[in-house]
């Protein structure tokens, strides 16, 4: 990051190589529109060549604090624009990784495909109604009451379910959740 | 309730109520950490679709352009003269000795002190301002952290010290600073809310440095040297040498 703040174009590029694809799949998750995924990519990586110094160290680890942008930056765009994707869970595509490329440090890239395995069969080791409330409202944008109204589901259910659920993640990702 | 909230579940009413109750509520405050962790992890679980080429050309070339030196530059920032500056910088050296700063060595310290304190006698006017300076940096909110050092630099201890609003600093190479070639200086660069600034330019002897900028940085993020032709350039030309972030603690 401090590269970056002294307008190092390089590290610029080193950090798109790495983070990319990870940026945009997230921006496309929210927003199911490839065009729209892009131009919020754009947004949030020319976001920190503008500030760099609005990632703090101490709010925890880079790449979870930029896919936050990229996600909040996304529901931000569906709440707007309106546009919703369809609220499927994930699960049954192809299970890719991040694509290597040249100059790229493999094991930040080893460590980072390890801790989406784990994020994955963490969601898919959830019972299913769970996972869905949780999906929807982080993938989806969706307030717990639009939740409740979509699924016919007393409010009361989808909040039992987003606690119950968001309280297994985090006794399962402690260790990648890290310090505080 | 906080785990809706950690996933921007909650609508705008009821996040301010939560607020509200996390302002008098340090255990919320935990549970909404721990929360707001587990909920970040979720974005790492997406399925992965490679973006377009043409995307990031486009974002690169974005940022070059935004990197580029306005036509009608900001003033470069007021340097101090090159012997006051020294002068200056050895006192600044004390002043960081005062505040236990265990990163200088204190033989160093003194040894420089007494040099300096020599030269800066002879300019009243000198040891007035450098006084001034001093005085500055002694103040409670001087902050100082440890230089991060890479490529041809790679082994040298430096600090950076600088006070909050911005308006002093000082980098201090404390050994294994290499000595450049004829013709290259070490140029200081800042990261401030106006944009990256010129902190000006300095060298190494016998490993060590000491070069003090005075400028209005208001919220400096962050400090890099690069390694510039004698005279400075309007941008960094090489890698960053030693750098740091400047977070407040």
């Amino acid at each position: 990051m401090t590269r970056l703040a002294m307008r190092d174009i390089k590290a610029f590029e080193v950090l798109y190589d790495r983070y990319g694809t990870l940026v945009y799949s997230t921006a496309l998750r929210v927003v199911g529109d490839p065009q729209l995924a892009e131009d919020i990519a754009q947004e949030v990586f020319l976001r920190i060549w503008r500030r760099p110094d609005h990632y703090v160290s101490q709010r925890g680890r880079f790449v979870t604090w930029l896919l936050s942008v990229a996600r909040n930056g996304a529901v931000d765009h569906v709440r707007t624009r309106g546009r919703r994707r369809r609220h499927e869970t994930a699960g049954e595509e192809l299970e890719r990784e991040l694509p290597a490329r040249e100059g790229q440090d493999p094991a930040l890239m080893a460590q980072l495909a390890d801790e989406r395995q784990k994020v994955r069969r963490a969601l898919a080791s959830l019972p299913l109604e769970q996972r869905r409330v949780i999906e929807m409202a982080y993938y989806g944008g969706y307030t717990q009451q639009e939740i409740a109204a979509m699924l016919s589901q007393p409010l009361g259910t989808v909040k039992t379910r987003i606690r119950l659920g968001m309280q297994k993640l985090r006794a399962t990702l402690a260790p990648e959740m890290g310090g505080k | 309730m906080l785990e809706a909230y950690a996933l921007g579940a909650v609508p705008p009413e009821e996040g301010a109520h939560i607020e509200e109750h996390l302002a008098d509520c340090l255990a919320c405050w935990d549970h909404l950490s721990e929360s707001q962790r587990a909920a970040a992890l979720l974005a790492l679980a997406v399925p992965l679709e490679e973006p377009r080429e043409s995307l990031r050309q486009r974002i690169i070339a974005q940022a070059r352009r935004e990197s580029e030196p306005a036509p009608e530059a900001s003033p470069r920032p007021w340097r101090l003269p090159r012997l006051l500056a020294v002068g200056a910088t050895a006192v600044v050296l004390a002043a960081a000795g005062a505040l236990s700063w265990s990163l200088v060595e204190t033989r160093n310290l003194h040894s420089d002190y007494h040099d300096i304190q020599h030269q800066a006698a002879a300019n009243q006017q000198q040891v007035d301002l450098t006084r001034q300076l001093v005085g500055v940096l002694m103040r409670p909110d001087v902050e100082t952290q440890a230089m991060v050092a890479s490529g041809m630099a790679a082994g040298a201890s430096a600090s950076y010290v600088w006070t909050r609003d911005g308006k002093l600093g000082a980098i201090v190479c404390h050994h294994d600073l290499p000595n450049l070639p004829k013709g290259k200086v070490y140029q200081l660069w800042l990261s401030c809310d106006q944009g990256a600034m010129d902190g000006g330019t300095f060298t190494a002897s016998e490993g060590q440095c000491q070069h003090l900028v005075a400028l209005e940085c208001s919220g400096p993020a962050a400090v890099g040297v690069s390694v510039e032709p004698e005279g400075g350039s309007p941008s960094p030309s090489s890698e960053i040498v030693l750098s740091a972030s400047l977070s407040p603690r």
